[in-house]
């Protein structure tokens, strides 16, 4: 027996079938919940849901209609809703960074020199080097998914609501597996505390060395001391949405506490791509017009046809597009 | 393929296996058993093929016409011609690196007070030490064939499973063996860590005289991902396309268009570099009528043409890619 060990509910000893997904798991037999080490988490917190179907739908259409603007989107269709406990760790620290290093800029220098008939202006450009040496000091809350090698529909921007909404987060509770939040998938999260800190520090050392680039021409010497604070692990309601219109499938993904809308598609249609082509077509009159009535002036050519060039360039990418994607 | 095969522990039904696999679920009972003495235990998972060939149809057709000028009866038009169903592998690793360096980094010397700054600077060497001390993941393509756009797409791992032979068997999926075993992918990950180290220390430092460091890997899977590697016919022609079978999401396709498509392209292309070419033309004449009215035709003429083309020309669509680090 020492080759093999069986996955068995500790309650009732019925056989599970272990899905490495899970941290915890659901007996099927008793509804028992398992940990799979053992162990609670201590600092673990939920965005409450407080959304449902029916408010799902109040959403997408509200969404739709918004930022679906003259598209024309007419008898679409929500065909798929799932919701979704997705594992976030929340790691807080106070990070110090200092660094040192120069910043390289030119300045335009007008002078004016001689006098009487000799008098005049001279511009010259001077190179000009500032020795920067500076702190970043900061309480910081960084966010994690707590899946390995995986990203969620609109990962970056669920980052960001829930650092925000993160003050919201009441102490989880198994009941919320049972009760209100049932009929969400629970995910476990992959990534233990350990990880989390070290992954958390990572993403800081980053951007203060990022920070720290954008400030100097060129960075001598960039350190960073990191005291954590605090690392939470939060579960956040999403809820996946897709919806289908003319035949064709959208996805949206709304966080299920405060119903915002983390990223959503919306179709590209015949009239949408018909009004920015005809925009393309009104840039290029509009700007000709206006080079027309200056032609006499080199400039006022030169820059008409680079706004008009700048317009068109978005303007024929929306015509093309195949989807848009909003926030 | 290394098959071996055991006695399952609850009902002594016999289960065959991979040598790398960890985990087996017997298709009688359903029990899950854990294999200890596995000849080198890495933790192995699947993804299932969760969209059969009707259901990935509907993913790929939906995408194609999302697109303008295609035809809008492709999903009768559309036929496949050759269905593909493979697993590649992938290997995630998280790596924990901690870099001591020693070397010679520049600080500078600033003179000739001007304003806020100084006119003159002269960098030097100073003798310099440091730690780089980080954990990062690696998702490591491991398959023999190389294809970029299987190296460069987003996977998602949700929905893992432990890897069943079995369960790859059912589909009639080939199974991709990886090109690493344990000890390489980790080593290849911890290259690409020491890579990244290495780049920090350049910024840090002007000569690396000395580094030390130890890496250390916190955790290791090997992940199996179907996918669909399909030809199909509109029309006449042929195009092909590769799904993800476990997500339904688009790896990359060709897309069909319409003839009535290439006209409306053909007649703006011409219309916007008919502008671009009369712009130059009059230019050179240099008409004093037009004054340099021709200027604006020629820059915005030749941009909206370039542009057309492309974005009308474009004729792959991938659903979604790995961002560059």
């Amino acid at each position: 027996m020492s080759l093999v060990k069986e996955y068995q509910c500790p309650h009732c000893n019925a056989p599970m079938d272990v899905n490495p997904e899970d941290a915890i798991f659901n007996c099927v037999s008793c509804g028992q919940a398992v940990l799979s080490d053992g162990s609670e988490f201590k600092d673990h917190y939920i965005l409450k849901n407080t959304l449902n179907r029916t408010k799902i739908h109040e959403i997408v259409k509200d969404f739709i209609k918004k930022k679906g603007f003259m598209r024309g989107i007419k008898g679409y269709k929500i065909t798929n809703i799932t919701p979704t406990l997705t594992p976030f760790w929340v790691v807080t620290s106070d990070a110090y960074t200092h660094f040192v290093g120069y910043l390289r800029y030119s300045e335009t220098k007008t002078r004016t020199v001689g006098s009487g008939k000799n008098r005049r202006t001279v511009t010259e450009h001077v190179t000009v080097y500032r020795p920067i040496d500076q702190e970043i000091r900061e309480k910081r809350a960084d966010v994690l998914l707590g899946r390995r090698g995986s990203s969620i529909y609109g990962y970056d921007k669920v980052r960001d609501i829930v650092r925000s909404e993160f003050s919201t987060a009441i102490p989880f509770n198994h009941d919320h597996l049972v009760g209100t939040e049932k009929e969400f998938d629970y995910l476990s999260s992959e990534i233990d505390l350990d990880a989390a800190n070290q992954l958390g520090k990572t993403v800081v050392f980053d951007n203060h060395r990022a920070r720290a680039q954008k400030a100097c021409t060129k960075v001598f010497d960039c350190a960073t001391q990191l005291t954590y604070t605090g690392t939470y692990f939060v579960h956040a309601p999403v809820w996946q949405v897709e919806y289908v219109f003319k035949d064709e499938t959208y996805r949206i993904a709304i966080l299920g506490s405060s119903g915002r809308i983390i990223l959503g598609e919306i179709p590209v249609t015949t009239r949408f791509r018909m009004i920015f082509l005809t925009l393309t077509f009104l840039a290029l009159g509009a700007a000709g017009a206006g080079s027309w009535f200056g032609r006499y002036e080199v400039y006022v050519p030169i820059i008409a046809g680079i706004v008009a060039a700048v317009i068109g360039f978005f303007t024929l990418k929306n015509t093309f597009k195949p989807k848009s994607v909003v926030d | 393929m290394n098959v071996k095969s055991i006695m399952c522990p609850n009902c002594a039904a016999p289960l065959e296996m991979e040598a790398t696999q960890s985990h087996v679920t017997c298709p009688y009972c359903s029990v899950t058993s854990e294999l200890k003495k596995v000849s080198e235990l890495i933790e192995h998972f699947m993804l299932p093929v969760s969209y059969d060939i009707d259901q990935i149809k509907t993913e790929l057709v939906g995408d194609i016409l999302k697109h303008p000028g295609t035809p809008e009866d492709l999903h009768k038009s559309l036929q496949f011609s050759k269905i593909d169903l493979k697993f590649y592998p992938y290997f995630i690793v998280t790596v924990h690196l901690r870099t001591e360096y020693k070397g010679n980094g520049e600080y500078a010397t600033f003179s000739s007070r001007y304003k806020s700054g100084y006119r003159r600077i002269s960098t030097h060497l100073k003798p310099e030490q440091g730690v780089f001390d980080d954990t990062r993941e690696f998702i490591i393509y491991s398959a023999e064939d190389v294809q970029n756009d299987l190296i460069n797409f987003e996977i998602s791992t949700r929905g893992k499973r432990y890897f069943q032979a079995l369960e790859a068997e059912k589909v009639n999926a080939d199974v991709n063996s990886s090109i690493f075993n344990l000890d390489q992918a980790k080593e290849e990950a911890i290259r690409n860590m020491r890579e990244i180290h290495k780049g920090l220390m350049m910024k840090e430092l002007a000569q690396i005289l000395e580094v030390r460091d130890e890496p250390e890997v916190k955790g290791v899977y090997l992940l199996h991902i179907p996918f669909y590697f399909l030809e199909f016919k509109v029309g006449k022609k042929e195009y092909k396309a590769t799904m993800d079978a476990a997500t339904g999401r688009t790896v990359i396709t060709q897309v069909p268009r319409e003839t009535s498509y290439w006209v409306q392209i053909g007649v703006l292309t011409t219309l916007f570099g008919g502008i671009g070419i009369a712009g130059i033309f009059f230019a050179v004449q240099q008409i004093a009528l037009l004054g340099y009215f021709s200027i604006f035709g020629a820059i915005a003429g030749l941009v909206f043409a370039i542009r057309t083309l492309q974005l009308g020309l474009k004729s792959r669509y991938r659903e979604t890619q790995r961002k560059k680090r």
